[in-house]
């Protein structure tokens, strides 16, 4: 064999590619973590056009349907995620969808759940993680696919992995190394008005993302999870796609799956809420929002 | 010698080290420590060794406590030693210390002989082969009559090696043997005496006599 071939010779280009250069590499972490932890950052960072306009446009055309997808089920209530769980699916009035992701069930979409795993793994370089660290397990990754139209407080102002009473009870509750990631897939402005995400940056500072803080679709945006942050006052017009991105929470899943719910007949539950539409009403949403908190 | 969550992340960062809960977690667990050996007996007068000082978690309250010099760190992570020093200057605190990077257990390099030693979650971070070489190497700055206190784990978990956070090649300790720490020390000459004190974590405390 002629080892001065152009296959040697092609091979000599790649030298120097090694483990390390996989990843982040050390002058960029140090600049972007100043950026989201130290008292003089924001508190966030924007990877600009992290992915291309193709891939936008095939992850807003592989989602919104008006019908749950293949493989998920109606997310039935709060602590319902446990090892081998489904998708699931959550569909409102207004239009708003939510799809809750695994990665032990098969994707809906291998284009979003590439994405999504390169996402978290770069969250977990940021923070200081192993890379395939939470991607499944005990704590597991469930990207949540979210579209939001018309809904005045979707998530109330609230800080995650802050929390104090927690810090010898359950590792890692009181934890300020913990990022969260929104993967930007529209434009505010374009396809939604109102405010959408807010966050508080480290100096206190509230800003609004497309707002104060200019995004585009493909644009990532990683930030504090500790940093109080919000949804609210999404507004959508019968034209506009709405408020549409990727986050990534971690979840602690349950051991087993949750006891089944004995199902009450039909004209139980409608006896029910002829007595009081009201409660009823209020109560469902309220337990469907406390899910997704 | 209480410094802010944000001052300690602060430091963290700047040198590019995330701020996970080893800096938020941090107070509570400086206070056990340096009350732990006060209770044992640590003096000001006394020279101490803090073995995998991380970021002078005790390290602030101990440079502090002891008379000028008494401080001795040493950890695997380098940064952690640069952190603490960030933090001991915001601190305020203006004793003079001596902190070593070393992952070869090199207490000798401090040229000094110490009267206490803490090993806080350290051993826990340890092959049994390493607990062995750590054993060798403080058998030579231990003071006859010294005291070294220590955390402690027995167990085997599954994954034996560890990338600390994210950056750094550890081991976890992975004997089921109880009798471990009690047969190390006899293998070194030294005497091992479980503690009565109750950890903030959970673990075992002991302490290794020379």
């Amino acid at each position: 064999m002629n080892i001065s071939s152009p296959v040697a010779a092609a091979a000599a280009k790649f030298d120097g590619f090694d483990f390390e250069r996989l990843r982040l590499g050390e002058t960029e972490l140090r600049n972007i973590r100043m950026e989201l932890y130290h008292s003089t950052g924001t508190g966030f960072h924007i990877f600009k056009n992290f992915i291309s306009p193709d891939l936008v446009s095939h992850i807003r055309s592989v989602w919104p349907k008006n019908e749950m997808p293949p493989g998920f089920q109606l997310l039935p209530g709060a602590h319902v995620y446990y090892p081998g769980c489904p998708n699931y699916y959550v569909r409102y009035p207004d239009g708003s969808q939510i799809f809750f992701n695994f990665l032990h069930q098969s994707p809906l979409d291998e284009v979003t759940q590439e994405v999504s795993v390169a996402v978290h793994m770069l969250r977990n370089r940021l923070s200081g993680r192993n890379a395939f660290q939470d991607l499944s397990g005990a704590r597991a990754l469930g990207y949540r696919v979210t579209l939001n139209r018309n809904f005045e407080e979707w998530v109330s102002p609230h800080r995650d992995f802050m929390d104090w009473d927690q810090r010898w009870t359950k590792k890692g509750e009181y934890d300020p190394s913990r990022l969260q990631a929104t993967l930007v897939l529209s434009e505010r402005g374009v396809d939604y008005s109102g405010n959408g995400f807010l966050f508080e940056t480290n100096s206190k500072r509230e800003i609004t993302l497309g707002g104060d803080v200019p995004v585009s679709p493909g644009d990532l945006l990683i930030w504090r999870y500790g940093n109080l942050h919000s949804v609210e006052n999404v507004k959508c017009s019968d034209d506009q796609f709405g408020f549409m991105r990727i986050v990534y929470p971690i979840y602690d899943l349950n051991e087993s799956p949750p006891p089944p719910v004995v199902p009450r007949s039909f004209a139980v539950r409608v006896a029910a809420w002829l007595r009081d539409p009201v409660t009823l009403t209020r109560a469902v949403l309220g337990r469907v929002k406390r899910a997704l908190s | 010698m209480k410094l802010d969550l944000q001052a300690r992340i602060d430091a963290a960062v700047e040198c590019n080290v995330a701020p996970d809960d080893y800096f938020s977690v941090w107070d509570e667990i400086a206070e056990w420590q340096i009350d732990a050996l006060k209770a044992i007996g640590l003096k000001p007068q006394h020279k101490l060794l803090d073995f995998g000082c991380g970021a002078f978690r005790v390290g602030l309250s101990a440079i502090d406590y002891l008379d000028d010099g008494n401080y001795y760190g040493i950890d695997a992570y380098a940064p952690y030693i640069e952190i603490g020093k960030k933090l001991v200057a915001v601190s305020g605190v203006t004793k003079t210390y001596a902190a070593l990077a070393s992952k070869d257990f090199e207490f000798e390099k401090f040229a000094a002989q110490f009267d206490f030693g803490i090993a806080q979650s350290v051993f826990t971070h340890m092959s049994g082969e390493e607990c062995d070489r750590c054993m060798v190497a403080l058998k030579q700055v231990m003071r006859a009559g010294g005291v070294f206190l220590f955390t402690y784990l027995i167990g085997a978990p599954v994954t034996r090696g560890m990338l600390y956070v994210g950056a750094q090649p550890m081991q976890r300790f992975a004997a089921n043997d109880p009798q471990f720490f009690s047969a190390l020390a006899a293998r070194h000459g030294a005497r091992f005496e479980g503690l009565e004190i109750k950890h903030i974590t959970g673990q075992q405390v002991a302490q290794f006599g020379f």
